[in-house]
């Protein structure tokens, strides 16, 4: 079975990869520098160190000798170029402003031939205008705010789906659960914290679910910070949605999922968009009453059904990163980092406009990444048209992926579970 | 007076041939960063430190500035404007919440600005037209019409001129009416108000003279960063680092916050461009030692300290 053969070449790869990566032979190569910024400290420093961490594997892995079904892997550098690339981090602390002035840096003194970052959207928004003025491709990763690809910029590229693609997952999937299930959802109500993150998440769910004709029947804001819910979980109830959907963080997601039991609110099903709902403790806050909540994710270790690498990578980042697993963040950002080294690969040169032709000429099949995208290929606005999330469900206690069914652990439980009394 | 008319006159020469010479555009960033926080502290520092009020909401007022930037760009009216609305907004903040706080004992005033900034921030947060949390990105259209430019250079000359303004403003205020009464408020508020100074009057102008040149900084930040959200405006992290440059480098002194920003500017974000790659977050831990080390040792702050020195010395020889 040319599967399993498959499968014990990379795991010798694996045990060879944990040796330094061909360093001796790579010594003379040239050097292309790219950019990267990061919120490396402030209050995201401990997500930026792992996308640091998955940035870097990915790079070694381009520099490195042994490959992967993934894209530019083990070719000892580009090939064309006769180049190594090299990661020049810088930090964001998370400030647009710093961000901005981060990116000049790296442009004009580091002299990257691209920029790759830089997670939280506003800084993403400040660095890539400052890339624009000068002219240098900028690839964003692991940004969702929608607005970012709809400004026009010539320079700017993104990987990963925005929060429009992850609300519209959403309605597909009630379409092939009416398709399959003959369920039917037709009032919607959307709950999301007032920051960045549960703005741009409602404001796609509102305006998606409005467009395919669902009823937006409320739509509450509310600060992160709120000790109490009780009023909002009233206006919730008096709507009587079929379905809830929630852009939360921990504490105020516990404190909703609380008043939702206390007072009896009983939806068909409550869609969450990660953060709150995919921590640790919420499984282990909630119990039993967690059962059936469904959550949007990017990236799933159950991906390893279509790509063999997830699990190889996954070990790799393990080995770097504190035995802490690849999650959606860290395995978005170690694509960026190759759809980087592809383009530059292909553009033979370190001029920007080769690059930027390059990118904007990019088509990496699904299969070859470690995402449950259709592939990568950027439309008109630089946005990669096949990006998806993928919905995970709580049964058992775990998270089981449900949708997209190709890649699905689990069938859906649909209705939820009514509330354990 | 004339050595300080002097000192300023040299750093606007100074800042001038480095605009000309520099082309280096992380040292020209910081260069406006500098200026732009100079600006900030100082604005701070008139009521604060002159007048004695410690505000801890600063921020709302640099935020009416870059708000008002952000308005006019996106509704298509020149962000020129935006320095006349944003002061007026800002003023008219700062009356409001200086009205009935300023002339409070003890610090019902700090804990009113902290009080109304995270207001207004919520507001914000919530307020479609206001960019909710999402807030604004500025499309770049470089021009004087438009007060955007390709180059660094034109918006470090327009810094340095508010920071002279800011700077003359402050000279003015030192030798003013106002000035000798928020000294004398500040010293001793019973026995300043018993010779007949209105406490509430004079202190309103000073906060809303104040805010002014904090929402004129705004204006020029939304300009240069060309986009605008609440945690990069008006969030409570900002008016702490705003109050922190004016206690560094010393309060109710000229050239205090001119040298807290430079400490600021130097450590926090220079620091941070050429180690912070490292992510260990070397720069805020020196900062956050000197400011440690000036709390315990010199409250005075950098230029307090000086200009104690050189009147000790000066009564010594006398």
């Amino acid at each position: 079975m040319p599967v399993r053969r498959r499968c014990l070449a990379l795991a010798a790869a694996l045990a060879v990869s944990a040796i330094p990566f061909g360093r001796t032979q790579a010594a003379d190569q040239p050097v292309i520098v790219i950019g990267s910024i990061l919120p490396l400290t402030g209050a995201s420093a401990q997500t930026g160190a792992g996308l640091r961490a998955a940035q870097q594997l990915a790079a070694d892995l381009v520099n490195g000798h042994v490959s992967y079904p993934l894209p530019m892997v083990g070719k000892n550098g580009l090939p064309h170029l006769h180049a190594r690339i090299k990661l020049v981090f810088a930090d964001s602390q998370g400030k647009p402003d710093q961000a901005r002035a981060a990116a000049e840096q790296l442009i004009t003194q580091e002299h990257a031939v691209a920029l790759i970052g830089c997670y939280i959207s506003s800084t993403t928004a400040t660095a890539s205008q400052v890339a624009e003025r000068y002219g240098i491709p900028f690839l964003n990763p692991d940004s969702s705010a929608p607005g970012l690809t709809a400004r026009g910029l010539k320079w700017f590229f993104r990987s990963t789906p925005s929060d429009a693609t992850f609300a519209e997952n959403f309605y597909q999937f009630f379409a092939d659960l009416k398709r399959t299930k003959k369920v039917d959802v037709k009032k919607v109500a959307i709950l999301g914290e007032d920051g960045l993150f549960g703005t741009g998440a409602s404001d796609a769910e509102e305006d998606i679910g409005k467009h395919r004709g669902y009823d937006i029947v409320t739509r509450i804001a509310y600060p992160a910070t709120t000790t109490e819910v009780n009023a909002e979980v009233q206006k919730v109830k008096s709507a009587a949605p079929d379905v809830i959907m929630m852009a939360s963080y921990l504490p105020d997601a516990l404190l909703y999922m609380r008043g939702f039991k206390d007072q009896n609110v009983q939806p068909k099903a409550i869609m969450a968009q990660d953060a709150g709902f995919i921590d640790p403790g919420f499984i282990k806050a909630e119990g039993a009453d967690a059962e059936g909540i469904f959550t949007r994710e990017v990236f799933s270790l159950a991906i390893k059904h279509r790509n063999q690498a997830v699990p190889l990578i996954d070990q790799l980042f393990r080995q770097r990163f504190g035995d802490k697993s690849l999650d959606g963040n860290t395995a978005r950002d170690f694509m960026g980092v190759l759809v980087l080294a592809d383009a530059i690969d292909r553009a033979g040169s370190t001029k920007p406009d080769a690059i930027r032709t390059a990118l904007a000429a990019t088509n990496i099949p699904g299969n070859l990444t470690l995402m449950p995208w259709k592939s990568i290929k950027f439309d008109a606005q630089g946005q990669n048209e096949g990006g998806a999330g993928i919905i995970e469900q709580i049964q058992g206690g775990k998270y089981e992926t449900v949708w997209p069914f190709d890649i699905a652990t689990k069938a859906s439980i649909w209705p939820m579970p009514a509330w354990k009394r | 007076m004339r050595p300080h008319l002097l000192a300023l006159g040299a750093i606007v020469v100074v800042g001038l041939l480095a605009v000309a010479g520099v082309h280096d555009a992380v040292l020209l960033d910081l260069l406006f960063t500098l200026l732009l926080y100079a600006v900030l502290g100082q604005s701070w520092n008139w009521i604060s430190g002159y007048a004695g009020n410690i505000s801890f909401g600063h921020a709302i007022f640099f935020g009416c500035g870059a708000y008002a930037a952000a308005l006019c760009v996106t509704h298509g009216l020149s962000p020129w404007l935006a320095f006349g609305l944003g002061a007026l907004v800002a003023a008219a903040l700062a009356l409001v919440t200086g009205f009935p706080t300023l002339a409070l004992r003890g610090h019902y005033f700090s804990i009113a600005t902290i009080a109304v900034a995270a207001l207004i921030d919520a507001f914000v947060r919530v307020s479609p037209w206001l960019g909710k949390a999402n807030g604004f990105e500025l499309p770049i259209a470089p021009g004087w019409a438009n007060l955007q430019f390709a180059q660094k250079g034109p918006y470090v000359v327009l810094a340095l001129a508010l920071f002279a303004l800011v700077q003359l403003a402050t000279i003015g205020l030192e030798r003013s009416r106002l000035g000798y009464y928020l000294r004398a408020l500040r010293a001793n508020h019973a026995a300043a108000a018993s010779v007949g100074i209105d406490e509430r009057r004079w202190k309103l102008i000073a906060f809303a003279w104040s805010a002014v040149m904090a929402s004129a900084a705004g204006v020029l930040y939304a300009q240069y960063n060309l986009f605008v959200d609440p945690p990069s405006t008006i969030a409570l992290a900002i008016s702490i680092d705003i109050a922190l440059i004016g206690v560094v480098g010393g309060i109710g002194t000229l050239w205090g916050p001119a040298v807290g920003a430079l400490v600021y500017v130097v450590l926090a974000k220079g620091v941070a461009l050429k180690f912070g790659g490292a992510g260990k977050g070397y720069d805020l831990v020196i900062y956050g030692a000197i400011i440690c080390l000036i709390a315990a040792l010199r409250p005075r702050g950098i230029v307090g300290t000086v200009v104690d020195a050189i009147r000790r010395r000066r009564g010594a020889t006398a």
